[in-house]
């Protein structure tokens, strides 16, 4: 090793380094990278609660953040939820979503393979709700169906 | 060649039978623990006889693989609940849930579903009453 020039030894390492590189942005998953663990939902009216539960009646996910119309909830692990959108002065809904794979997940097809897919199912980035707008149209003016 | 035949032949009965797709049983109940009726109403697909159209929960819907169903529950003192679902949502949650299939080989799954208790409206005419002095 003591007599290769420092040329050579980055011809020697270069490949490896790209390599190493190449692998550690493969196996992060598509999904994962680009559209992230979380999604955005809009509600209607806005500044509306949602919550997200499974079918056994646990809480999955509140929303992170609640901006005017949008809020952000940790996406789906390929089962359907039950969703319950509340405001003061409108009736509650319910939704139960359908089990829908994030389109960008497809990228792995290209560039992530069968382990970017794996990644993606695992950190739910390979999921999403659908549907994604949820809209509270009676008042509780009209005494919510009873 | 006959044993290729045979051997085909005999793949093919097991991919009928273990790939396909069987009934869902969907329990359902609320929480918290009230006394809740459920009308339920068929969308699409072949009327199922183990699903009743109006039942006390907890009760059970039998989704098979083409139906579709709506469930309206109302529960004295709390808001009312529609929902909709159908086979692939039941299958995939089933899945999902890792739970065992019931004694009849079909795949079950819970829908425990989160009431919302109405806010006490106070009665207008009476607090009007109070406020108007008498003449």
């Amino acid at each position: 090793m003591e007599n290769i020039k420092p040329k050579s030894r980055i011809r020697i390492y270069l490949p490896l380094i790209i390599v190493i590189s190449l692998l550690a942005y493969l196996t992060a998953g598509c999904a994962t990278i680009f559209s992230g663990t979380e999604q955005d939902l809009k509600v209607q009216p806005a500044g509306a609660q949602l919550e997200v539960y499974s079918w056994d009646g646990k809480l999955f996910a509140s929303p992170k953040t609640g901006s005017d119309s949008t809020v952000t909830v940790h996406r789906p692990k390929g089962q359907s939820y039950l969703i319950r959108v509340q405001k003061e002065g409108f009736c509650p809904r319910y939704w139960l979503t359908s089990p829908k794979t994030n389109p960008v997940t497809y990228g792995n097809f290209i560039i992530g393979g069968l382990l970017g897919i794996i990644i993606d199912g695992a950190t739910g980035a390979g999921n999403a709700y659908a549907p994604s707008e949820f809209q509270l149209n009676i008042p509780e003016t009209q005494q919510c169906g009873s | 060649m006959w044993f290729l035949r045979k051997a085909s032949f005999l793949l093919s009965i097991l991919c009928l039978t273990a790939c396909t797709p069987s009934a869902v049983v969907v329990e359902m109940a609320v929480t918290p623990a009230t006394a809740t009726v459920a009308k339920i109403k068929q969308l699409a697909g072949k009327t199922n006889a183990q699903t009743p159209t109006n039942c006390q929960l907890p009760c059970s819907v039998t989704v098979d693989t083409d139906s579709n169903y709506e469930v309206t529950l109302d529960a004295p003192g709390y808001y009312p609940v529609i929902v909709q679902f159908d086979w692939i949502m039941a299958y995939n949650t089933s899945r999902s849930l890792d739970l065992s299939k019931s004694t009849n080989g079909m795949f079950r799954t819970p829908l425990i579903i989160p009431l919302l208790q109405r806010k006490v409206v106070k009665d207008k005419v009476v607090e009007d009453n109070l406020q108007t002095p008498a003449q």
